[in-house]
């Protein structure tokens, strides 16, 4: 059931995936305190900057968690721990060195995919599970969102996997090395994946469950370690897609003298600053002008990307 | 992966397969009932994952999430109960579905138990699936292609008529809603007053304690 | 615990997660909050660790103010700015100026974090929930409709809709401390998914005999353009426009400033270009010129011109426009109001 690339034992491969995570993470949420405060011009004081969000997760540890009336306590402790296991699973199928992944099944693509619908599922969950109604509305826009940019993740991936001939993630980046990176041959790839990532993670511009206009949705009844648990899935789910776009279309662990694992994270640690910083100068963007968008302007792109594609991988 | 691991991963993936599913009815709240599905179908996608149909096993993980959430939405959406967290009874006609369920669960573990089922996976001698395939793929390929396309016209086109917005403005300009009772043409919702009978526990709904939300 | 000790006291050093309860203009506390990096501006009281009343809080809100105090996760502190505890009914809170108010909220943070401090809830200890048990299934009513239970979604609203059905539709109230919404504003909805199918809006006017507040000194359209901001989740621009809005002199060159780096199809405007056109008297129909009007105001005034006061709109006539809105949309137009619903929240406005 495996693919082309060498897999460690499982239990070392669990600790690689949550190492990843775990850096990603802490990656992700310094680069979204310096852009931050860039971006609110506060001065030049950098170690400010890089303080500031360590002692904020402190904050966070030491707050408690209060009860709303009559909550589904199991589903609102499983929801967070759900979303990590999704970016876990997207993280397990992508290739991570030269030569070596988590686990290169051969249906990789569609992995990616489940990983996306389950997170929809976690993220509705985690809305209806506080019984509280803004934490509701954040879970039923999300599945709005959700339907939208499932379909778009579906056929840009598929498009990705015609040139490689294989649905497998290793096979995706052997292609790039082959001939061209996605990224060039496929230009309208990258933006609609950013879209996907940008969802998923629910960050930025496309913040469908917790956005500041529901108090924070989904999350706005929760406190203290629970609510660090789900920043932390969002900034891992972010993780995750920026290495997923980075193995895509960027050829992953491909590059001159340094070795795959660096450039893969050089890749990975560009695309999640631009995504971050999108985060902190673009509006949020209104629910249906977000599902007429994906359904009329980005739904036919894609399917205008994957025909180009299968005719560019034909010739 | 070895032959211990397998069988404890199946049978995990089994009991969990069959509580979930029996929690399914067991549970109060349709959101609940709808995961419980839910979680039922993905250990049954892990077993086929076990089974080395990959593709299958992956691919119900997929679409059964994505069933499950519209599901869950459409049941939230058109019956009572908003949020889906009051309890409420989860099954109908249980006598019955007892004497289904049992007699479904009894024929097909006697089908298991008793037919001899090949050990090890068949040579397909005399070409049935290759036919198959050449069927479905070679002439009636067509065919195939037409239902599809039409399946995907009638859904736009029902998400248009049901659009709330149309080419002329809003949709139900000038309608006016369906009468209560048939022969009485008084029974108009918009015409009945809200204070009316059979109202008697109306009231405002979260009134005062999501005053306290902000 | 020696750990846990740690911990507490890296916390003790964070910036303080504030809730605001709003009263009649506080514009000045609030542009103050948001411009300081001691202090974080939370949109939802249970992620804060200290609530700050500020402004005028009229009698009638006292009780939602409570319950406001007591969804801050204990332990907690309040801190009420120019204004009298008792009168609150938050006996424990502490009192304090606008000018010694951020030192003040650091110090009462550390103290909460600490563990030296506790304000206790001042509604009752544990839930009222008077439902439980009653009926079949314990839900609180006659078959699966229930009651009306206590904070509780349910379907239960006030008429019946156009099908003959009392049943999905989720009745609530929100206000008049909701973070996202302006100050002083309770809304009452009728939500069908995300989307308005009633409204009504009340204002909480202030108390007969209230001493009239000072001129505020700082620029109302820019706080309320802070608040869009960060409503749009641009948190870090929303700092800059409350730095601008409390800056005395301000030069016509930062709003400028601002304005290039917020009006571009892709900033500010990717979440309110699409908001509907509003059809009131004396309010731009569209949603953007409504903020880039505030704009052009804090421009005027850099160079000298006379404040003009919003003039107050009719928060029926508002109502109506919002039925049939998503819930973000209508937060977003309420928003783009803001200026003109506190000023109708002193002195109503008659509708046309």
């Amino acid at each position: 059931m495996t693919g082309e690339l060498a897999a460690p034992h499982p239990v070392l491969g669990a600790v690689v995936v949550l190492g990843v995570l775990l850096v990603g993470t802490a990656i992700v949420t310094t680069a979204d305190a310096v852009v931050a405060d860039r971006v609110a011009r506060r001065g030049l004081d950098l170690r400010a900057s890089l303080v500031r969000p360590w002692r904020r997760i402190a904050l966070s540890l030491v707050r408690p968690q209060p009860a709303t009336e009559r909550p589904d306590w199991g589903l609102w402790v499983l929801a967070p721990a759900a979303y990590v296991g999704m970016a876990a699973m997207a993280v397990s199928v992508l290739p991570l060195g030269t030569d070596w992944a988590v686990a290169d099944v051969r249906t990789g693509i569609v992995v990616l995919g489940s990983a996306e619908v389950l997170a929809m599922v976690a993220v509705y969950l985690h809305g209806w599970a506080p019984n509280s109604p803004l934490s509701l509305v954040g879970a039923y826009r999300f599945v709005a969102a959700g339907l939208s940019f499932l379909l778009l993740s579906m056929f840009v991936l598929i498009a990705a996997a015609l040139p490689a001939e294989s649905m497998s993630l290793g096979r995706i980046v052997a292609s790039q090395q082959e001939g061209a990176w996605n990224v060039l041959r496929q230009p309208l790839g990258l933006p609609l994946f950013l879209v996907v990532a940008l969802s998923v993670s629910l960050h930025g511009p496309l913040d469908m469950a917790d956005g500041t206009d529901l108090a924070t949705g989904t999350v706005a009844e929760s406190s203290g370690p629970a609510r660090l648990a789900w920043e932390f899935g969002r900034r891992a789910m972010l993780t995750a897609y920026a290495l997923a776009t980075a193995v895509v279309f960027l050829a992953g662990p491909a590059g001159p003298v340094l070795p795959g694992w660096a450039w893969l994270a050089v890749k990975t640690v560009a695309v999640a600053v631009v995504l971050v910083w999108c985060g902190h100068r673009l509006g949020r963007i209104g629910i249906q002008r977000y599902v007429r968008i994906a359904w009329t302007v980005l739904l036919p792109l894609s399917f205008l990307h994957l025909a180009i594609s299968g005719v560019a991988a034909l010739a | 992966m070895t032959g211990l691991a397998v069988d404890i991963a199946f049978w995990t993936f089994a009991v969990a397969a069959a509580w979930f599913g029996w929690r399914v009815f067991r549970t109060d709240s349709m959101v609940r009932a709808t995961f419980c599905l839910l979680a039922s179908f993905l250990n049954v996608g892990a077993i086929m994952v076990l089974l080395l149909a990959e593709y299958l096993g992956v691919a119900m993980f997929f679409m059964m999430s994505v069933e499950m959430v519209v599901m869950a939405i459409f049941m939230v959406a058109f019956m009572m109960n908003p949020a889906g967290l009051n309890p409420m009874e989860m099954v109908h006609q249980p006598r019955a579905a007892i004497a289904v369920g049992i007699g479904a669960a009894v024929g097909l573990g006697v089908v298991a138990v008793v037919a001899d089922l090949p050990p090890a996976a068949l040579l397909d001698e005399a070409g049935t699936i290759r036919a198959l395939g050449n069927e479905l793929m070679g002439a009636s390929m067509l065919l195939m292609e037409v239902v599809g396309v039409t399946l995907v016209a009638t859904m736009v086109g029902a998400v248009v008529l049901s659009s709330a917005s149309g080419r002329y403005g809003s949709a139900d300009t000038g309608s006016v809603p369906p009468l209560l009772d048939p022969d009485d043409p008084d029974s108009r919702p918009d015409l009945v007053s809200a204070d009316g009978e059979g109202d008697a526990h109306a009231g405002h709904g979260g009134h005062g304690g999501h005053g306290g939300h902000g | 615990m020696a750990v846990m000790d740690r911990l507490r006291r890296v916390a003790a050093t964070a910036p303080v997660a504030v809730s605001v309860a709003l009263g009649h203009g506080a514009d000045a506390v609030l542009a103050d909050l948001r411009a300081d990096a001691r202090v974080d501006v939370t949109a939802s009281p249970r992620h804060a660790t200290v609530l700050v009343v500020a402004g005028h809080v009229p009698a009638a809100a006292v009780a939602a103010l409570g319950r406001v105090h007591d969804q801050v996760p204990a332990p907690r502190a309040t801190v009420v700015v120019d204004g009298d505890p008792a009168r609150l009914d938050l006996p424990a809170a502490t009192a304090t100026t606008r000018a010694a108010l951020v030192d003040e909220l650091v110090r009462v943070h550390a103290a909460v974090v600490t563990g030296q401090r506790h304000d206790s809830p001042v509604g009752p200890a544990d839930n009222p929930v008077d439902w439980q048990g009653i009926g079949p299934h314990g839900q609180g009513g006659e078959g699966m409709m229930g009651g009306v239970p206590w904070g509780r979604p349910m379907a239960m609203p006030p008429t019946v809709g156009r099908d003959g059905l009392a049943l999905d539709r989720l009745a609530l109230v929100v206000g008049p401390f909701l973070a996202v919404l302006p100050p002083m504003l309770e809304v009452e909805v009728g939500l069908q998914g995300d989307v308005l199918e009633e409204v009504e809006l009340r204002t909480v006017p202030p108390d007969p005999h209230a001493p009239t507040p000072p001129p505020t000194p700082v620029d109302s359209g820019l706080v309320a353009l802070a608040e869009l901001l960060a409503l749009v989740g641009l948190g870090a621009l929303a700092t800059t426009a409350a730095r601008l809005a409390r800056t005395p002199d301000r030069r016509v060159e930062d709003v400028a400033a601002l304005r290039r780096r917020i009006d571009r199809p892709w900033g500010l405007r990717l979440g309110t270009d699409d908001l509907d056109r509003l059809d009131l008297p004396g309010v731009a129909p569209d949603p953007t010129d409504r903020w880039r009007d505030w704009l052009a105001s804090a421009a005027s005034t850099a160079v000298g011109d006379a404040h003009h006061a919003p003039e107050p709109v009719a928060t029926d006539e508002v109502a109506a426009q919002l039925v049939g809105m998503e819930v973000g949309h209508a937060v977003l137009t309420l928003a783009t109001l803001r200026p003109q619903l506190a000023a109708s929240a002193v002195a109503p406005a008659v509708s046309s």
